[in-house]
C-alpha cells in the first residue's frame, strides 16, 4: 500500500528557527522540499545564506565517526562546548601524532625510493662492494630511451671501448650501467649524451653505511626494512580513544551532537526568508504523521503549519512511502531493485510476495529444506539485517508447505505421501496447474494494469493497449476458446469469436490512431492549431510501410501473450527438477541400498541448497519483473526520505 | 582478398586522379605564378582542398601552397580509410599516414621553438586542425597555445607522440634531437605493427618499409658525410635501427670512412646492395624516389590492399612535392625544359 501524503508548510520567526527545525524536522517523518524550487514566483523570498557555524566541528567529530559506530548505549548531555572540548582534545591528539610519524614517513620514503632505484638494476647479480675497487675504469648507471638503445644495440654494440649491462627495461627505457676506461670516459660520455642517457647517481651508501654484498640481497634486506617500519608506523598510528582519556561513551555523545547540530542548522538551506524576518518549510509528509505534527504544533503560537492535500498541483511531485504488513513487506526490495511506484500507481507489493512466495514454493517444494531455507533468512534478517533473510522466510514456508503437498522431505519422497501429487509421475497433471496459475497471474497483472491507467487517467492506454480492457477481453476469451475446446471439445461459435478475438485485436492494432482521435476530440483547439505540420508528417508515411508496421507489432502481441503464458512452464519443470536432482543426491550416497551415507545426504542436501536456492530465486524473480510487471508496473516514482533520517546514511 | 576488392578498385578509381606527364609538361609552360595557381585549382584531385579556401590569388608563396596542397593528402587519406573494412588493415595504413601528421607537428614544433607562436606564414589553427587526426589530438587548443618547446611537449601528453619526446626532452635540447625522436618512433611503429599483418601481406609490406628504412639511413649518412662534419656516434644516434638488407657492420663501417676531399663523394660512399641506386648525375630524391616506385610496382603484383593504399599515399606526396617545385621554378622564371628536368615524373608503366 502507498501512504497517503500530505504537503506541509511551516512558517515561523526566523529567531525562533533553531528551535522549530529541532523540536518538529528532526522528530517528524517530513521530507523537506527547497523552498526556492516550489515557490518560484515569490520574489520575496530569501535564502539563508550563512556558513553553518558546526560545518568545522561537524567534520573534525566524522574522523571518530568509526569508533564510536558501534555505540549503542545510552549518551550524555552535551552543550557546544563540551563536545567542542571532547572533539577537540581528541583531534588536537590526532595532530600532534601525525607530527611525532613525520620522521618514520620520511624515512619511509627514503628507503622505498632506494628501493625503487635499486629495482632498477635488478638484474645485475654483483657485489656493489665490488664498484669501489676499479682504478681505471670509470662506470655511470641510468637509462636509456627504448629506442636510443636499439640504436646503440644496432651501430655501437661492437665497441670496444665501451661495456652496457642492462639492469631491467620497461616499455619506453633501459636501466643499466656503462664501463669505459678512464682516458676514453670523456668521448664514451659524448656518445652517451647523444643517446639520451639519464645518468643517475648509484647508492653506494644509504644512510650512511656502505652498502656491500650481492644486489639482488641488498634489495631484499632493504624490503625488510621497509615493510617492518610501515608495519611500525601503523602501529604507532592505531590508537584508542582510552589513550586519551575519553570514554567511548563521551566520544558518541559528542559526535552525535555535533552531527545533529550540524544538520540541525543545514536545514535552513531548504528554507526561504521573508522581509519580515520570518522563515518557511515547505515538504511531505505521511498523512497520519501530518495529524501526529498537527496536533503537536497546535497550542504554539509562534508557528503556523498549514497541511495541503497532495492534489493541488505543486512542483515537486508527491513521494512514494511503502506500508505494508510484516510478511509482504521484505519483497518491497525487489519492488525498489525495479523502482519505486509512482504516487498514483498501485502498490504491486502485496501481488509480488504472494506470487514469488507461491511460484518458488512450487518449483522447489522440499519440507526439511523449506525449513532450513527458513532459519537461514532467520538468522540473515536478526544478525546480518539483510534484507533478502525476510524473504527466505516467507519462502521457505512456502517452500515446506509444498513439500507437504508433493510429498517430499530431503529428497526422501517415501517419507511422507504427497498430498496432493508427485511431480516426477504426475508431471503433466503439475504443468497444466502451473499454466492456470500462470493465465491467472497474467489477468491479475492486466488488472492492475486497468486500474493504473484509471488513476492516472489515462484513457486510450485503458482502452486500446495490449495490456488495457481490449487485451483482457482478448486475452480471456481466447483462454476460455482454448481451455474449452481442449477440455470437453467445444468449439466457440463464431460470433464470440469475432466479438472476443477479432475485435479487440483490431482496436489493439489501431491504437495509435484511435488515440490521436481520442486525444483530438479532448482538445480539439489544440489540435487546429497544429494541423497544418501534423497532416504534412502523416501524408509523407508510406500507407502500405504503416500497415506493415501495425502488422508486425500485431504479431508481437500476438507471440508476447501466447509466450508468456507457456512461460509458467518453467514453474513445474522446476519442481521435476528439483525431485530429479534430489533422486541423483540419495543414489550418490547409497540410499536405494537401505543405508544412506549420511555425510553424502547432508553434503548433496547443501548443494542442491545452494543451487536451487539461487537458480530458482531468480527464475521467480524474472518471472515478477519479465511477465508482470512489464505489463502493469512503472516504477518511475520517487522515495520519501525523512529529513530527520539523512544524517543517518 | 574478396573484402579489399572494394578497397582496392576504390584507389584505382582515385589513382585516375594523378597529375599526368602531359599535364605537367603543360604547366611548365605557364609564365606566372597566379595562372600556374589558377591551373592548380582546376585539377581534379586539388579543386576539393583549394576550394575550401577562397580563390585569392596572393597567398601562393610556397609555404602556404605546400601546406594546401598537403591538405589533399588528408582529404584522401579520409576517403580511403572509409572503404578500410578490416581493422588490422586500417590500423596500419594509418600508422603509414602519420608521417604526415608528423610533418605537420615538427613544422608547428619548430615555429614554436623559433617564435614563440605558430602563427607565421598564414598559418592558422583551422588548417593545423585539418592536419591532426582529432582523435588522436584531444586537446589541439592547448597545443596551440605553448609558448615554448616545454609547453608544446606537455600539451602532447596523451597523444603517441607524448612518450618518445617528454623521454629526451630537457631544457635546451636540440630540435634536431626531437625531430630524430619523431622519425625514431614512426619508423620502430611501422616495423612493429607491420607483424600484425596477415602473412602474404607482411612479406610485402616489409619489403617496402625495409628498403624505406634503409634508403632513409644511407640518405642521412650521405648528407652528413658530404655537408657536414659529425662524429660517426653522433650519426648512429640519427639512424632508424633497423636494417633490412643492409649489415650492420656496413653502415657502421661508412659511418667511419673518411672521405677524400679531391674525389667524387658519392662513389666513396656506395654501399652493397644499394651500389646501383644513387647516382651522381640525380639528386637523392630523384634516386630515392625511382628506387621506392619500383619497390612498389613489384610488391604490388600481390593485389594487396596496404600495398596499394601505401603506393598510393606515396605517388601523391610524390605528386605534391613535383607540384611544389613547379610553383618555385615558375616563380624563378625558369624555362619548361629546366623545370621538367628538375622534377621526378614517373614512367606510364611505373604508376602501379
Amino acid at each position: 500500500m502507498i501512504e497517503k501524503m500530505k504537503y506541509i508548510n511551516l512558517a515561523g520567526y526566523v529567531s525562533d528557527i533553531d528551535r522549530v527545525v529541532e523540536e518538529y524536522i528532526s522528530k517528524y517523518y517530513i521530507q523537506i522540499e527547497p523552498v526556492a524550487k516550489e515557490l518560484t514566483a515569490s520574489p520575496d523570498l530569501s535564502a539563508f545564506a550563512e556558513k553553518n557555524p558546526y560545518a568545522k566541528l561537524y567534520s573534525d567529530a566524522k574522523r571518530f565517526a568509526m569508533t564510536v559506530s558501534a555505540y549503542g548505549g545510552s549518551r550524555l548531555k552535551m552543550d557546544r562546548e563540551r563536545a567542542e572540548g571532547v572533539i577537540n582534545r581528541a583531534s588536537e591528539f590526532l595532530m600532534s601524532q601525525d607530527n611525532n610519524l613525520s620522521e618514520h614517513h620520511k624515512r619511509l620514503e627514503r628507503i622505498t625510493d632506494t628501493v625503487n632505484l635499486l629495482r632498477r638494476f635488478g638484474d645485475l647479480r654483483f657485489d656493489v662492494a665490488d664498484l669501489n675497487v676499479f682504478s681505471n675504469i670509470e662506470y655511470r648507471f641510468g637509462r636509456l630511451p627504448l629506442n636510443s638503445f636499439r640504436q646503440f644495440e644496432t651501430y655501437m654494440y661492437g665497441d670496444s671501448r665501451i661495456l652496457f649491462v642492462e639492469g631491467s627495461r620497461d616499455e619506453e627505457s633501459v636501466w643499466g650501467v656503462y664501463f669505459a676506461h678512464k682516458n676514453q670516459i670523456k668521448t664514451v660520455e659524448a656518445t652517451f649524451l647523444t643517446l639520451h642517457f639519464d645518468t643517475v647517481v648509484f647508492p653506494l651508501e644509504f644512510e650512511g653505511a656502505r652498502l656491500s654484498g650481492p644486489l639482488p640481497d641488498i634489495i631484499k634486506r632493504l624490503s625488510r626494512e621497509r615493510d617492518d617500519l610501515a608495519e611500525d608506523i601503523a602501529d604507532a598510528e592505531s590508537w584508542s580513544l582510552d589513550e586519551l582519556g575519553i570514554s567511548v561513551k563521551e566520544m558518541a555523545s559528542a559526535y552525535n551532537f555535533a552531527r545533529d547540530m550540524y544538520y540541525c542548522y543545514d536545514c535552513r538551506k531548504y528554507a526561504g526568508r521573508t522581509l519580515g524576518d520570518h522563515f518557511l518549510f515547505v515538504g511531505w509528509m505521511p498523512e497520519r504523521e501530518a495529524a501526529r505534527l498537527a496536533k503537536a504544533a497546535e497550542f504554539d503560537d509562534s508557528v503556523i503549519l498549514t497541511v495541503e492535500n497532495e492534489e493541488s498541483g505543486f512542483v515537486s511531485k508527491p513521494p512514494t512511502k511503502l506500508r505494508n504488513n510484516p510478511a509482504a513487506r521484505p519483497f518491497e526490495f525487489f519492488v525498489k531493485m525495479y523502482g519505486v511506484p509512482s504516487y498514483n500507481e498501485l502498490d504491486p507489493t502485496p501481488f509480488v510476495a504472494l506470487s514469488y512466495s507461491l511460484f518458488f514454493g512450487m518449483m522447489y517444494g522440499d519440507v526439511g529444506q523449506g525449513l532450513v531455507l527458513f532459519l537461514i533468512g532467520f538468522w540473515l534478517s536478526r544478525r546480518k539485517k539483510m534484507a533478502l533473510g525476510g524473504v527466505m522466510q516467507v519462502v521457505g514456508v512456502f517452500s515446506a508447505f509444498f513439500g507437504l503437498m508433493y510429498g517430499s522431505v530431503f529428497g526422501f519422497e517415501d517419507w511422507l505421501s504427497p498430498m496432493w501429487l508427485n511431480p516426477r509421475e504426475d508431471t503433466m497433471e503439475l504443468i497444466k496447474y502451473t499454466i492456470s496459475c500462470g493465465v491467472i497471474i497474467i489477468i491479475i497483472s492486466m488488472t492492475y494494469n486497468i486500474i493504473n491507467c484509471v488513476r492516472k487517467r489515462n484513457l486510450p492506454k485503458l482502452l486500446f493497449d495490449a495490456n488495457g480492457v481490449s487485451g483482457m477481453v482478448f486475452y480471456v476469451t481466447a483462454v476460455a476458446c482454448a481451455a474449452l475446446a481442449m477440455a470437453a471439445g467445444i468449439t466457440a461459435p463464431l460470433w464470440v469469436l469475432i466479438a472476443g478475438v477479432c475485435a479487440p485485436l483490431l482496436l489493439i492494432a489501431f491504437k495509435e490512431p484511435l488515440t490521436r482521435a481520442l486525444e483530438a476530440k479532448k482538445s480539439r483547439r489544440a489540435e487546429e492549431l497544429e494541423t497544418a505540420g501534423k497532416d504534412g508528417a502523416e501524408k509523407k508515411q508510406n500507407p502500405a510501410m504503416s500497415l506493415f508496421i501495425i502488422l508486425m507489432e500485431l504479431v508481437e502481441v500476438l507471440l508476447g501473450f501466447f509466450t508468456n503464458t507457456l512461460s509458467f512452464v518453467r514453474v513445474g519443470g522446476f519442481a521435476v527438477c528439483h525431485t530429479g536432482l534430489m533422486s541423483v543426491v540419495l543414489m550418490l550416497s547409497g540410499a536405494e541400498r537401505g543405508t544412506p551415507n549420511v555425510l553424502g545426504i547432508i553434503i548433496g542436501n547443501a548443494f542442491v541448497m545452494g543451487l536451487e536456492g539461487l537458480v530458482v530465486g531468480i527464475q521467480a524473480l524474472r518471472l515478477e519483473f519479465y511477465e508482470m510487471f512489464s505489463r502493469y508496473y512503472d516504477g518511475t516514482g520517487k522515495e520519501f526520505t525523512a529529513y530527520k533520517d539523512l544524517k543517518n546514511e | 582478398m574478396k573484402q579489399h576488392l572494394a578497397f582496392i578498385t576504390k584507389i584505382k578509381a582515385m589513382s585516375a586522379r594523378f597529375v599526368t606527364r602531359a599535364e605537367f609538361e603543360d604547366l611548365s609552360r605557364v609564365h606566372s605564378v597566379d595562372e600556374l595557381g589558377r591551373r592548380i585549382r582546376e585539377l581534379e584531385g586539388y579543386s576539393g582542398v583549394f576550394g575550401a579556401l577562397s580563390a585569392e590569388g596572393a597567398g601562393l608563396h610556397r609555404n602556404p601552397l605546400e601546406r594546401t596542397l598537403t591538405s589533399a593528402l588528408f582529404d584522401d587519406m579520409e576517403r580511403m580509410t572509409a572503404f578500410a573494412t578490416d581493422f588490422v588493415t586500417r590500423a596500419f595504413i594509418y600508422a603509414y599516414f602519420i608521417s604526415n601528421e608528423i610533418k605537420t607537428l615538427k613544422l608547428l614544433m619548430g615555429l614554436i621553438n623559433d617564435k614563440g607562436h605558430y602563427g607565421d606564414f598564414g598559418y592558422s589553427a583551422e588548417e593545423i586542425k585539418r592536419q591532426l587526426n582529432p582523435k588522436e589530438f584531444a586537446n589541439i587548443d592547448k597545443l596551440l597555445a605553448s609558448k615554448d618547446l616545454g609547453g608544446f611537449i606537455s600539451a602532447l601528453e596523451g597523444t603517441r607522440y607524448y612518450k618518445p619526446l617528454a623521454g629526451v626532452y630537457r631544457p635546451g635540447v636540440a630540435m634536431f634531437d626531437l625531430e630524430v625522436q619523431l622519425d625514431l618512433f614512426y619508423y620502430m611503429n611501422l616495423w612493429t605493427q607491420r607483424k600484425k599483418l596477415p602473412r602474404g601481406e607482411r612479406r610485402a609490406v616489409t619489403h617496402i618499409i625495409g628498403t624505406q628504412i634503409d634508403m632513409r639511413n644511407i640518405m642521412w649518412i650521405y648528407r652528413f658525410k658530404r655537408y657536414y662534419k659529425i662524429s660517426p656516434e653522433r650519426i648512429y644516434a640519427s639512424l632508424i635501427p633497423v636494417n633490412y638488407r643492409l649489415r650492420a657492420g656496413d653502415i657502421s663501417q661508412l659511418a667511419a670512412r673518411q672521405i677524400v676531399e679531391s674525389q667524387d663523394a658519392l662513389s666513396q660512399l656506395l654501399i652493397p646492395p644499394y651500389n646501383s641506386v644513387f647516382k651522381e648525375s640525380t639528386t637523392l630524391e630523384y634516386d630515392y624516389y625511382k628506387k621506392m616506385l619500383s619497390v612498389c610496382r613489384t610488391a604490388g603484383r600481390a593485389g594487396s590492399a596496404v600495398v596499394s593504399a601505401i603506393s598510393y599515399l606515396f605517388l601523391k606526396e610524390l605528386e605534391i612535392n613535383n607540384l611544389t617545385s613547379l610553383i618555385e621554378c615558375v616563380r624563378y622564371g625558369l624555362g619548361p625544359k629546366e623545370i621538367l628536368s628538375g622534377l621526378y615524373l614517373p614512367e606510364e608503366g611505373e604508376v602501379t
